[in-house]
């Protein structure tokens, strides 16, 4: 059998970064889901900030970041939903060795108490990385809603 | 094939399917071969890049009239280096948003490509065909 190899375009930076982010992604998600909230909150620097047009505030800080995430679990174990939070198209440019801009997209999905699944939220998710203590961290964090968009 | 070999994919998906739900009509076009093919459900060949960028520039614009915005999610991306090129199948869900009125799946495609080298992207697609399932 032959084997043949991939055509190779350049080497270009943010190829190895893709393989390390998506990683760092799948576990940031995960945490999330299962409502580690610390395990989420801990994929932020201390002075991270966090904007999202469905939010009315700009949260501000990891211990702020993980409240609102512990807030939106606690809400929907008493609603009795769940959410998943499908990552996707992740698109990396590097700025430095030590930081990165990485834009995805993420579909959240929301599982009722009759266990039917449907679409939650759209979103385009845009985050500014730090590498601080040998791993990646975000520094920043804006989400958008397609269907709440920023009001101008 | 390697760990990077598929990022290097992923993220030329990434570069091209950004460019396309923001509008960025340009850059998606450079992402195709001048004389790309892109075959939709079997009915309809678009050939050419300006062709593929003319009919997007117009389902945008009818869109946009009704205020939605689009996202393509690619998904199950199987990738095949062959002689021709590399060879990408994947499943795509579009789903479509408006302001106030949450979000849904429009379609869900499969999706066929050959890709070759080139373009600041690093790949540009040579041929496509897209059927609705």
């Amino acid at each position: 059998m032959t084997t043949l190899n991939i055509a190779r375009p350049p080497v270009r930076a943010e190829v190895g970064l893709h393989n390390e982010l998506s990683q760092f992604y799948a576990d940031h998600m995960a945490a999330l889901d299962r409502g580690d909230t610390a395990g989420f909150a801990r994929g932020f620097v201390p002075e991270a900030t966090f904007a999202a047009s469905g939010f009315d505030r700009l949260v501000f800080g990891r211990e702020q970041i993980e409240a609102a995430a512990a807030a939106g679990v606690e809400q929907r174990a008493r609603d009795g939903i769940t959410h998943r939070h499908l990552m996707s198209m992740l698109r990396v440019v590097p700025r430095t060795a030590w930081l990165v801009r990485a834009t995805s997209y993420v579909l959240v999905i929301e599982t009722g108490t009759t266990g039917t699944s449907g679409i939650y939220a759209s979103t385009l998710c845009e985050d500014i990385l730090v590498r601080r203590d040998d791993r990646w961290q975000i520094r920043a964090r804006k989400v958008t809603r397609d269907d709440k968009p920023w009001r101008t | 094939m390697s760990a990077d070999d598929r990022s290097a994919v992923e993220q030329f998906y990434a570069e091209q399917i950004h460019a396309l739900d923001r509008g960025d009509l340009t850059t998606y076009g450079e992402t195709f071969g001048t004389d790309a093919e892109f075959v939709i459900d079997g009915r309809t060949t678009l050939r050419g890049r300006a062709e593929i960028v003319e009919h997007s520039r117009v389902r945008r614009e009818i869109r946009s009239a009704r205020g939605a915005v689009q996202r393509h999610y690619l998904a199950n991306c199987a990738i095949t280096p062959t002689e021709n090129g590399v060879r990408v199948r994947g499943t795509v869900l579009t789903v479509e948003s408006v302001a106030g009125n949450g979000a849904r799946v429009t379609g869900v495609i499969d999706c066929t490509d050959w890709l070759r080298t080139g373009g600041t992207a690093g790949y540009r697609v040579v041929s496509r065909t897209a059927k609705l399932s």
